[in-house]
């Protein structure tokens, strides 16, 4: 622990500006994520209408994959923001709408724009729906613009559903009745060709004749019921599955910063855990990595008794010995002296 | 501030625990682990610090044949040194030389192709006790002259290791440690501590 300690303590400079170069500017943009986002979001009550006039019964194998409209709407919801039509068709009836006109790559920009959606059911039959944007206003405008997309879509896709079938059998009619007129202007031909007693060939046409036109009459009138039968079906099953879609809370424009806590926790978070692992990371190398004797406790390691003796660092190390030696050594040493004073 | 304050200083404190050594050593030498890190500095220091602290004579002997840095220091010529002590050409008391202090005196040697011969070393150094109150020995450093530095071990009272604060290496040192183990444990000088060790280890002992 001692060596940590003594290499924080000497490489504190460097530790100090590792700190502060991911420290500042992690906080700064912690601080900016909270103070540039703006929240908005709408709540929604989804229900299914009544199951009755559903296709299947008890033994569709489908009913167990039924899941709560709650999550279903929410994963829809989810769907439908993958897709960039759907993001344009929102983003043309914002003030966004001219930051898009001007935008060269759409991709990133709807990246961005998918980023900042959220769709989340909140439980079985509640779904909510929330933008994060960087100026207040915006984010209101993206939520009641994704709503009333979503909403034009389903009114789109249900007169499509329902307008199918009955052009199905609408042409299907027409060709009928276009048969049954051919077949009828055929008999009445017939019939004004050959006036008075029959002989059994003619007989025999006119009975044909007559059967055709009966049959195109059957056919017009059995297509006449399908159509009927059919637009009512499609009605029914319309409402069958239908969903009733009631936006409870309606999303509301913001004037203060709203949402942004939780990314600017992230991000402050992940600044300080970031920049305390670089330290943690600087101090244990420098720590291995440096084998020198740094002090009395690295001597205690090798000998338990410690330092005999301790000389402290002098400014003038280099030269010490020299400095000692020309104080205390004579200039030059006769050998008849010495032999004197050891005499 | 002159050699002997400076040196009383720095090194009084060593000084003063040699001198009251309840083990009695009066032959102390000074190794280091490598070299360089102020070995021949603490035991020139303490030998001054130790004429300052005591009338008696104190004898520094410069065995340090990789780099007699006193010897050259003292700039004698053609003066008996420790290997003519050793090779038995000249007594003791011929080829000591004076200094400025009074009671300090140096046995100088000089870098050789061959190495003395130590069998003549323990007579040498019992001599130099008998002479002296106190006998200190600037020794080569142990991983560089571990044969001769082992040799001095075994006959002399006690000797520090001194280590130089960020330059000598954990591991370096207690290879030296450990090399030296066998013939006697050793005492490490820390050189160049910062002053809080200083301060801190002065209240210790306080």
């Amino acid at each position: 622990m001692h060596r940590y300690v003594e290499s924080a303590r000497r490489l504190w400079p460097l530790l100090a500006l590792v700190l502060g170069l991911v420290w500042l500017p992690g906080l700064i943009a912690a601080y900016t994520e909270y103070v540039t986002t703006f929240e908005s979001a709408a709540t929604v009550w989804v229900e299914r209408a009544s199951t009755q006039y559903s296709v299947g019964g008890a033994n569709d194998p489908s009913l167990g994959a039924h899941v709560s409209p709650g999550p279903e709407q929410a994963e829809v919801f989810t769907q439908l923001l993958q897709t960039n039509s759907f993001l344009e068709e929102v983003v043309n009836v914002t003030s966004l709408r001219s930051i898009f006109a001007a935008v060269l790559d759409r991709e990133k920009f709807f990246g961005e724009i998918r980023k900042r959606f959220k769709a989340q059911a909140l439980g079985t039959n509640l779904v909510r729906v929330s933008y994060r944007a960087n100026e207040p206003g915006i984010a209101a405008e993206m939520v009641s613009a994704a709503l009333a997309a979503r909403e034009s879509r389903v009114k789109a896709a249900r007169i499509a559903a329902t307008t199918a079938s009955i052009t199905f059998y609408q042409r299907e009619y027409e060709i009928a009745q276009k048969q049954s007129l051919t077949s009828q202007r055929e008999l009445d031909s017939f019939n004004a060709t050959h006036t008075g007693r029959l002989s059994s060939g003619d007989e025999y046409q006119q009975n044909q004749l007559r059967l055709a036109v009966e049959v195109a009459l059957g056919r017009l009138s059995d297509l006449r019921q399908r159509l009927e039968r059919g637009a009512v079906s499609t009605a029914l099953l319309d409402l069958a599955e239908s969903i009733n879609f009631q936006v409870i809370d309606r999303p509301r424009a913001e004037p203060y910063p709203s949402g942004g806590t939780r990314g600017a926790t992230l991000v402050g978070g992940v600044a300080l855990a970031g920049g305390f692992v670089l330290f943690v990371i600087i101090v244990a190398v420098s720590a291995l990595l440096n084998d020198k004797v740094d002090g009395i406790e690295d001597v205690r390691e090798l000998l338990a008794a410690g330092p005999f003796g301790i000389v402290p660092k002098v400014a003038t190390t280099a030269n010490l010995s020299a400095t000692l030696a020309a104080g205390s050594f004579l200039p030059a040493t006769p050998s008849s002296a010495s032999e004197r004073r050891t005499a | 501030m002159s050699a002997i304050e400076l040196a009383s200083d720095l090194y009084g404190t060593i000084a003063a625990r040699m001198h009251n050594s309840s083990a009695g050593e009066r032959s102390w030498g000074f190794t280091s682990t490598t070299g360089e890190e102020g070995a021949t500095s603490v035991a020139l220091g303490t030998a001054l610090a130790l004429t300052s602290l005591q009338s008696e004579r104190v004898l520094l002997i410069d065995a340090n044949w990789l780099s007699p840095s006193l010897s050259a220091f003292a700039r004698t010529t053609n003066r008996p040194d420790l290997d003519a002590c050793l090779r038995s050409n000249a007594r003791l008391p011929e080829a000591l030389v004076p200094t400025r202090v009074p009671t300090l005196f140096l046995l100088t040697s000089r870098a050789l192709a061959t190495e003395s011969p130590l069998g003549l070393l323990p007579a040498v150094v019992a001599e130099a006790t008998a002479q002296f109150r106190h006998v200190l020995v600037d020794l080569p450093p142990i991983l560089r002259a571990t044969a001769l530095v082992m040799s001095w071990a075994a006959v002399l009272g006690q000797f520090a290791v001194v280590v130089r604060r960020d330059k000598t290496r954990r591991a370096v040192l207690k290879r030296a440690l450990e090399t030296v183990a066998p013939i006697r444990e050793p005492v490490v000088v820390l050189n160049g501590a910062k002053i809080d060790d200083h301060k801190g280890r002065a209240k210790q002992r306080g």
